[in-house]
């Protein structure tokens, strides 16, 4: 009996632990990552042939380089991984002092004529943001909100319905459908399996100069016959299906809804497009509802030319064409993350690896529609903002313009640093990943969705254990800082000689344009000047704030030769990366 | 002797018990039921942060336990602000007021912030 009983506990307690693996498994806490497989995953080899890595440095510390007898110039990239902004320049040395931005163009230690360049050549636009609201304010609940056994949608679904060019509609533009537009399909286009209808606002139409052909082009580009030749293709193969299986056939639009909405209004205010899942719920739920898959794009943007005569590939089209891919992943991460692989408990995805994943979309299309990557808009305001603000937050409610084009800047330059390290399938993995709930960490701190979501999707790629977030946020800033030397390698390469850093998913080769940030610039011409590359802080005119991930870059010695010391105080938190460039 | 089959009984109802805990974490058939919470007040735990995709993004707070089957609860308030520009990433607790069940799938529902509990503001 005694033996029987030993047998009982020790079932049982192997029954414990294997449920505790689960739970831990199930928390994301296992410990495998400690252990990893003897290496650290936050080691990485830095190699460059006109970069020399000369140390990593926290606190106080004392600064030290051979530069060796050629001149080279030393360069501090700080890393503010400490959980708060921090004042970098107050705490390295006495001889930083503080700047505000009326000091700005001081602080830059390249100044560049603004002729030099060329015209800007489009204002990067934004994704999201429909006209004049700050806030959505959901309509009054109906009776029926809440259970799915109930309130079937009193119409025929509409998501299946099918239509021809001249059908007429009124498609609602808000939550509870006090604002709508009468709007007539001008365009569509199939793949043999689905369609994609253009839908234009009956007010605007003819207003701006566009033929329908416009809308043929615009449809074309989005979805025809034939396979990997479209943006449907393209973006669906990495991301996933936009619609499929789940489990609320009565507040769900249907899982076999694959035809796809394209309205084309003035959305105003300068914003290009947005996504709202609004339109996959039955209009039972909210009364504007379009019940279908369905995205918005600005048809001011669209219909504008750059010279006498209107084409796809001018830049205001080229980047809506740019914005159908951005938008496009945000209706499939809704399906793909929020609703099949999180029915019950409603978690949202973070709303920076969303934004991140949809510019990706973007770089991800640009060579095979052959129009400009989202760098040629974006790396100049990410130039300004690499210091200000956190890639991980949202711009909160109320920002002004300039904050929100920062901000997906910095979505934009943190997805072009992974995609270009990690591939194009990192962002199939990134869309393959349930909504991880959060888990209170022993200090106190949290690992959000987002976070999550990325170190295992790189694990998944790697095969190995991930980097810290923090220790991508320091390598990303790395390899922007090197990227004028296409012979930096992984991880701190995002410039390849050839022009391109190619990589496969589900046999589609995904072309992106390598990067040389200190080709790109911001135009400042309204404050009196230009800046290209990244923002180089000198001595004297240091760095004020540094947000919590944000990175920095110093020119702490220009042209030195032999052996370079000097004393640091560094922030708790903050990593300080030395490096050392031949001199020009 | 009674007592070795009390023990045994005893070992065989925890064996059971763990046996059906276990599978049970992974079992989505059954969608939890979300009563009718409106008006109720209640001081929540977990991570603010701003979910889904612009411009319909919000401020919401995933809670570490979730309540009544729901992980994540869309903020509303004056409170909401401060939150947006000091908190974001961050570990609270809140006071809040559901104001509203969950629409349905991707939908969270949606609570009033009456206190910033911690960290203190």
């Amino acid at each position: 009996m005694r033996a029987l009983l030993r047998l009982l506990t020790i079932t049982a307690v192997a029954v414990l632990f294997v449920s505790c693996e689960m739970v831990q498994d199930l928390l994301g806490t296992s410990s495998d990552d400690a252990s990893g497989g003897g290496s650290d995953p936050n080691d990485a080899t830095f190699s460059s042939s006109l970069y020399r890595l000369e140390g990593v440095y926290e606190g106080v510390s004392t600064v030290t380089a051979d530069l060796g007898a050629s001149p080279r110039d030393v360069y501090y990239v700080f890393s503010n991984l400490s959980g708060s902004r921090v004042n970098v320049g107050d705490a390295i040395t006495e001889s930083y002092v503080l700047w505000g931005p009326n000091d700005r163009v001081q602080a830059i230690g390249q100044h560049f004529s603004p002729s030099a360049f060329p015209e800007s050549r489009y204002t990067p636009a934004i994704r999201g943001l429909p006209p004049g609201r700050s806030q959505v304010v959901p309509q009054t609940v109906r009776e029926s909100v809440g259970s799915d056994a109930v309130g079937a949608s009193s119409v025929a679904w509409r998501a299946l319905s099918s239509y021809s060019v001249g059908s007429t509609e009124r498609l609602y533009t808000n939550l509870d459908g006090s604002k709508f537009v009468e709007a007539t399909v001008r365009a569509l286009s199939s793949d043999g399996t689905r369609e994609v209808y253009i839908w234009v606002d009956d007010v605007i139409y003819n207003s701006e100069g566009l033929i329908d052909a416009a809308y043929e082009a615009l449809a074309d580009r989005f979805l025809k016959s034939g396979n990997d030749n479209d943006i449907y293709d393209w973006v669906t193969t990495i991301f996933g299906a936009p619609w499929g299986i789940h489990d609320s056939p009565v507040s769900l639009i249907p899982s076999e809804s694959d035809d796809i909405h394209i309205l084309l209004y003035d959305i105003e205010e300068g914003y290009a497009g947005y996504f709202w899942s609004k339109d996959n719920v039955a209009s039972t739920y909210y009364g504007g509802s379009n019940e279908r898959l369905m995205f918005y794009i600005d048809h001011t943007f669209f219909a504008a030319q750059d010279g006498p005569t209107w084409d796809i590939s001018d830049s205001g089209p080229a980047d809506m064409v740019s914005t159908l891919a951005h938008e496009f992943q945000h209706m499939i991460n809704f399906y793909q993350r929020e609703i099949l692989r999180d029915p019950d408990n409603y978690f949202r995805v973070d709303t920076w690896i969303n934004e991140m994943s949809s510019m990706v979309a973007e770089d991800l299309v640009a060579d095979k529609l052959a129009i400009a990557g989202p760098a040629d808009g974006r790396l100049g305001s990410y130039i300004i903002g690499a210091a200000e603000y956190r890639v991980t937050d949202r711009y909160p409610d109320g920002s002004n313009i300039n904050v929100i084009v920062t901000y997906y800047a910095l979505y934009y330059s943190f997805g072009a640093y992974l995609s270009r390290t990690y591939g194009s399938q990192l962002f199939t993995e990134i869309a393959r990943q349930p909504i991880a709930a959060p888990a209170e960490n022993i200090d106190g701190s949290s690992n959000g969705n987002g976070e999550i979501a990325l170190r295992s999707a790189i694990e998944a790629v790697t095969g190995e254990a991930a980097p810290t977030l923090d220790e991508l946020i320091r390598r990303w800033a790395i390899a922007m800082f090197v990227s004028d030397d296409p012979t930096a390698t992984v991880p701190f390469s995002i410039n390849e000689s050839d022009g391109f850093i190619s990589s496969q998913t589900n046999g589609t080769t995904y072309n992106l344009e390598s990067i040389d940030l200190h080709g790109y610039w911001n135009d400042f011409s309204a404050a009196g000047f230009s800046y290209r590359g990244p923002l180089i802080f000198v001595y004297d005119q240091a760095l004020v704030g540094l947000s919590d991930r944000g990175n920095a870059f110093f020119l702490a010695r220009e042209r030195g030769s032999n052996l370079f010391q000097e004393a640091v105080d560094i922030p708790d938190g903050v990593t300080l990366t030395v490096l050392s460039r031949e001199s020009q | 002797m009674t007592r070795t089959w009390f023990f045994f009984g005893a070992a065989l109802v925890f064996l059971s018990v763990v046996l059906a805990i276990v599978p049970a974490r992974g079992n989505h058939e059954d969608p939890p039921s979300v009563p009718d919470e409106t008006n109720r007040t209640i001081r929540v735990r977990g991570r603010v942060a701003y979910l889904g995709n612009d411009p319909h993004s919000f401020l919401a707070i995933n809670l570490f336990e979730p309540l009544d089957g729901n992980g994540t609860f869309r903020l509303y308030g004056p409170l909401v602000d401060v939150l947006a520009r000091n908190q974001q990433q961050d570990t609270v607790t809140l006071l809040i007021k559901i104001t509203r069940e969950s629409p349905g799938p991707g939908f969270p529902p949606e609570a009033e912030v009456l206190e910033i509990v911690s960290p203190d503001e």
